[in-house]
């Protein structure tokens, strides 16, 4: 490990945020050299980190700590009954997430230099993003739950500030009905109603454990207890769940994530896909480890909480990964296609996550299905990127993203279209890219366990994942040129492949997208030193496929889930491949040909309508009830209350005031006796 | 004996003084003046830093009728009132230099810096006074210079807003001289504060309700607590906006500082119990969500902000309600971070109508690529008053929030996530204010719009970078908020 790397990554890119304005006034040059160094740079000391997880240690100061390894450094908040300690905490998960996010945030860096020129904003982009890698390092490493929240919310901001990046809302960069800086807003906003939750739930937990740290978190069990007898751990172990479910976009709060595509493409492919919305992912994933811990300790008592906390992960996710690739079948636009995929994709996530959960008091089958949610969530970052990537150097080369002014685009950029390819063939699972290993893994899991239920779900989700990428790849690619591309043609401005910079970026992902599908069983190995902290023996797994690179790819590609796996391809391809691909079938005839697929079509265009009830309800809700009040209390009653008092007071008052002398003469001497009388009474 | 504090006070009242005959020399410049006055000061009060943890205080006899009335004069500082007092001189000093640019074009300038500094004297003086009369002294001596900035120096019905603020305010204090003399009728006609608490249990339980009823109203009026919030906004939309700027940051936290530090002492039993304790947190979620959701309405930037404030206010006072000495020290904390915030953002607000005079959100727009530099300073505030980790007022909230639980009752539990959902209806109208003055297409008035000079952005910066330097290290704050709550809680029993 080179020196102090877990708090040079994070810190190195948020202090280097801030300078970027200096270097711009040396040479626009030189910043963004600096920029995307600082990315590599911090991607450097995050991989200097890897090797101590395989070793199983870290050597600090020439002392040798096992891991996982909680180095704290400085306390940060003094109150007494509130110590809190700034620490980071060095295993397994935060390594791979801190590597997973430095290294594909420095090449969509890369990408970024090329595919933003010329705009004028680009210091205030290369701030937010770094400030963003700093953030979300921070949230991937601290070690206790309130340093992970500063991080949480500052991903959310450099979100906000770069979804409403154009800000201007020039009318090319809207994308759907809202422009963007409505879209920022509405993402700021619905993921800080999850962020309460979090939030609520932290100090509660805090209220019972004294602590915010993981680590101590996991070491006691009387917290958890005490929350189970006061029957408030399910609502705790929900509150807690609001907040994944707000920055991974899942339902009943995924309906920021779509909107999130009116920024840049660059920051749809490293916040809305490969890293921001993976922190509810992680989350969840650091949080069930603890929860395991403290399960083996505190024992049955909790388990009715925690069984229904992951039976709700589960099926959020399951339900989301359904809900939002019903979506993307029928989404306009390239990006809006990849974000309800996204959307669905970490559904996939918590599905297995919850599983996982599930299947607590079983080691093997927990690690089984656990490693395979971070197979997922490892090879989706890679492929989603990707995919984002080469959507955004298309919609660079045609000027749109709607899927309309796309077609027959293979010609023009065919090294485009040959990427764009590997990362839809990867989502799609199709062997031998990675996708198809982690989304394996996932069903192979749930198969093995018996969530029959699940399963269907999310194999069925499977075919529309499929239909979609080819429906996008066939409109973009395949048949003939839309009219804009005609028009672009006539111009003089035939769509090309993109320059150097962003084919390098593009070239590393599709690489990584073939690869890194044959290094998988290398992540359960990685995981190692968590499984030991958990005390599950070596015993449990080291006989599962998942640790064994051999028999993994066997077992995979011999048992009767690839028969259900090619099931789920062809079924999602052929009829991509009859409507879009090769045009044999008209799609809008068929449709509109039939009043029950037009009923259909219409229900998913609109969303299942969720987007709309949220606008009616609680933002005119909550905007007319405030307008009621304020048009009625506040300007009529509240804001002259005093006044009418006064008023009403002294029309009584001055009919005393009558101006005659006798009048006033009485009221001296009933004065007078008054005043007798009190000294009267006083004695 | 040292006399550094009494020094500060008189050097405020001399300097107020002095600048109403030296301003007419130095015109439009005489701001610079006041900032100096009160740099000063500023230094001088810095200069006691060191003593904070020890209780420093100065007394001096002031009226004594043995055996009938013993009213001292004297200041003295612990770590609650040492960083209210700081967050006022740090603010006006921001906000007088911010005046000599806002100012520029108005009439009287010499009248309007002497009143301003001896604004300040009032405000500093109530905050380190260690007698209730001589509070009292001070907490009129603020009121007045305030009135007559607002009076003569706003905009709209400056002359009615002014008269209503008076009168609200004047109705509490009404209030709090009743009480006060019920105070030194039982206390045997002492009113030194430090001994209150001694003679708290002494009281009978009858007038300490009474007691109670009448200081919260007494001070609700100033802290604007709903439904007794009647007068502020209008007082703080019309005010001139270096005058909003302290009215808004750090002059309604007076109020709440004097709930603190006099009526918790004397009412201590009952404040502690749950059922009062979770009455006034009812109270204080009022406040939060009524002032939000009428900030969540408004077309005038300054009327945006001023509900705002009412909205924040419930979360200090939420924080006393609270009745633990965590949530305590998260509100003083918020007086703090609230103060750069609001004062921020009003001078944000006071750049709009200093630049291009408009004011109504409806006709606003677009400004970000014409003012960047304003734009990323309201960008800061506005997640400070939405609580974003990074910012002083999220520890504040954070540590508010945790006192809340500290007493492990369900009902609070219950208030305490109202609170917590409370900032998202606070992210809400922050982030719609953003997008309505900064975001969106630019409309053709505000082609010519650009940032402010260096005179009004300096004192924007100063307190952007303070509010990120408590959010990211509170312990330069806490360090000494935290020793004098917990005496405080110490003798409250807590």
């Amino acid at each position: 490990m080179l020196p102090y790397a877990p708090w040079v990554v994070w810190m190195l890119p948020i202090i280097m945020a801030f300078t970027h304005f200096i270097w711009e006034r040396i040479s626009t040059k030189l910043r963004d050299a600096m920029a995307v160094l600082t990315g590599f740079t911090s991607a450097v000391f995050a991989a200097s980190m890897i090797p101590d997880v395989i070793n199983g240690y870290v050597i600090i100061d020439g002392v040798k700590h096992h891991l996982p390894y909680d180095w704290k450094l400085v306390t940060w908040i003094p109150v007494p009954g509130l110590e809190i300690e700034m620490g980071v905490l060095i295993d397994p998960l935060s390594v791979l997430m801190a590597n997973i996010v430095a290294w594909i945030s420095s090449f969509i860096f890369l990408y970024s230099v090329e595919y933003l020129k010329g705009d004028r904003g680009i210091t205030r982009y290369w701030m937010l993003v770094n400030f963003f890698i700093g953030a979300m390092e921070l949230l991937v490493l601290s070690d206790n739950l309130l340093a992970m929240f500063f991080g949480w919310e500052g991903v959310g901001l450099a979100s906000y500030a770069l979804i409403g990046y154009w800000y201007e809302d020039k009318k090319k960069y809207w994308i759907g009905p809202y422009p963007p800086s409505h879209c920022g807003m509405k993402a700021f906003i619905t993921t800080r109603i999850g962020d309460v939750g979090l939030l609520a739930a932290m100090l509660i937990i805090f209220m019972y454990s004294g602590t915010f740290n993981f680590m101590e978190l996991a070491a006691h069990d009387s917290w958890i207890i005490s929350l189970a007898r006061d029957g408030i751990l399910t609502l705790v172990l929900l509150l807690i769940f609001l907040g994944p479910i707000g920055k991974s976009a899942q339902f009943p709060l995924h309906v920021w994530l779509p909107e999130a595509m009116a920024g840049p493409t660059t920051v749809s492919a490293l916040i809305h896909a490969a890293t921001m919305v993976k922190a509810g992912v992680y989350f969840v994933a650091r949080f069930t480890l603890v929860l395991f811990l403290v399960y083996h300790h505190a024992g049955e008592i909790i388990w009715p909480s925690l069984s229904t906390f992951f039976y709700t992960v589960a099926w959020i996710g399951a339900f989301t990964a359904f809900l939002a690739a019903s979506m993307g079948l029928v989404s306009d636009q390239i990006k809006k296609v990849l974000a309800y995929s996204t959307v669905s994709q970490l559904g996939y996530m918590f599905a297995i996550l919850g599983v996982a959960g599930l299947l607590m008091h079983h080691a093997e089958a927990f690690i089984d299905s656990f490693l395979s949610g971070i197979y997922h969530l490892f090879s989706h970052a890679i492929f989603k990127a990707l995919l984002f990537l080469s959507a955004g150097a298309v919609g660079h080369a045609v000027e749109s993203y709607m899927l309309k002014d796309m077609g027959g685009l293979r010609k023009y950029m065919p090294k485009t279209f040959i990427v764009m390819m590997v990362g839809a063939l990867a989502l799609s699972g199709v062997p031998p890219f990675n996708g198809f290993w982690s989304k394996d893994a996932i069903l192979h899991a749930l198969y093995a366990e018996k969530m029959t239920a699940l399963f269907i779900v999310l194999a069925i989700t499977a075919v529309m994942t499929v239909f979609y990428t080819f429906r996008m790849m066939g409109m973009a690619f395949y048949g003939e040129e839309s009219s804009h591309v005609k028009h672009l043609i006539e111009e003089g401005h035939k769509p090309h492949d993109p320059g150097i910079f962003m084919s390098i970026s593009l070239w590393v992902l599709a690489i990584g997208a073939v690869v890194s599908g044959f290094f998988l069983p290398g992540i359960s190995k990685f995981f190692i030193p968590s499984f030991e902290w958990l005390g599950i023996e070596a015993g449990h797994y080291a006989e599962l496929p998942l640790f064994n690179y051999m028999s993994f790819y066997v077992t995979t590609l011999t048992s009767p889930m690839l028969l259900v796996s090619i099931v789920i391809i062809l079924a999602g391809v052929v009829p991509a491949w009859g409507f879009y691909m090769t045009g044999k079938w008209d799609p809008v005839e068929f449709i509109s040909g039939n009043p029950l697929f037009r009923t259909i079509w219409s229900f998913l265009y609109n969303r299942w309508f969720i987007n709309t009830f949220y606008y009616a309800v609680f933002v005119e809700g909550t905007v007319q009830l405030s307008k009621l009040l304020f048009d009625t209390v506040e300007t009529n009653g509240g804001g002259n209350a005093l006044k009418n008092c006064y008023t009403s007071l002294a029309s009584y008052v001055r009919r005393l005031q009558t101006g005659y002398l006798r009048v006033n003469l009485s009221y001296i001497a009933l004065g007078l006796v008054l005043l007798f009388i009190i000294f009267l009474l006083l004695g | 004996m040292e006399s550094i504090l009494l020094l500060t006070l008189i050097w405020l009242y001399a300097g107020g003084i002095a600048i109403y005959p030296v301003g007419r020399y130095l015109k439009n410049r005489t701001g610079y003046l006041a900032a100096l006055v009160i740099g000063i000061s500023l230094l001088l009060y810095l200069s006691i830093l060191d003593k904070v943890g020890e209780f420093y205080t100065e007394l001096y006899p002031w009226v004594d009728i043995p055996g009938f009335l013993k009213i001292t004069f004297g200041f003295g500082v612990d770590g609650i009132n040492y960083a209210v007092g700081l967050i006022i001189l740090i603010v006006t000093f921001a906000a007088a230099i911010y005046s000599v640019e806002y100012m520029k074009h108005e009439h009287e300038l010499d009248a309007y810096f002497s009143l301003y500094v001896m604004y300040v004297g009032g405000m500093l003086g109530a905050v380190l006074s260690t007698d209730i009369i001589q509070f009292l002294f001070f907490w009129e001596a603020m009121l007045i210079p305030s009135y007559i900035l607002i009076g003569v120096w706003g905009y709209g019905e400056k002359r009615r807003v002014a008269f209503k603020y008076f009168l609200y305010t004047q109705l509490g204090t009404i209030l709090l001289i009743i009480s006060f003399a019920l105070l030194g009728y039982y206390a045997g006609g002492s009113f030194s504060i430090k001994s209150l608490y001694m003679i708290a249990r002494d009281i009978p339980e009858g007038i300490r309700y009474l007691l109670i009823i009448f200081t919260v109203l007494g001070f609700g009026v100033k802290m604007a607590i709903v439904p007794l919030h009647g007068w502020l906004p209008e007082a703080h939309a019309e005010a001139p906006t270096p005058i909003s700027v302290i009215l808004s940051g750090v002059m309604i936290e007076i109020g709440l500082y004097a709930l603190i530090r006099i009526v918790l002492p004397i009412t201590f039993p009952e404040w502690t119990t749950e059922s009062y304790s979770t009455v006034l947190m009812l109270l204080a979620l009022l406040s939060m969500f009524y002032g939000g959701a009428m900030a969540l309405v408004q077309d005038d930037v300054k009327r945006l902000l001023a509900y705002s404030s009412i909205s924040q206010m419930g979360y200090m006072f939420f924080g006393v309600a609270a009745a633990s000495a965590i949530a305590l020290e998260g509100s003083i904390l918020h007086i703090v971070g609230h103060g750069l915030m609001k004062g921020l953002l009003f001078m944000v607000a006071g750049v709009l109508i200093h630049e291009i005079g408009v004011r109504d959100m409806r006709k606003l727009g677009g400004l970000a690529i014409k003012m960047p530099v304003t734009a990323t300073l309201a960008v800061v505030g506005a997640m400070g008053i939405a609580g974003l980790p990074g910012i002083a007022t999220f520890i504040s909230e954070f540590l508010i929030f945790s006192g809340g639980l500290a007493a492990a009752s369900h009902l609070k539990l219950i208030y305490v996530i109202f609170a917590v959902l409370g900032t998202a209806l606070s992210a809400s109208y922050m982030t719609l204010f953003i997008k309505r003055v900064f975001f969106g297409p630019l409309p053709e008035h505000l082609k010519d719009a650009r940032d402010p000079n260096p005179v009004m952005i300096l004192p924007m910066l100063l307190m952007a970078l303070l509010g990120i330097l408590i959010g990211v290290y509170p312990r330069i704050l806490l360090d000494y908020i935290v020793p004098g709550v917990e005496y405080l809680a110490g003798i409250l029993g807590w």
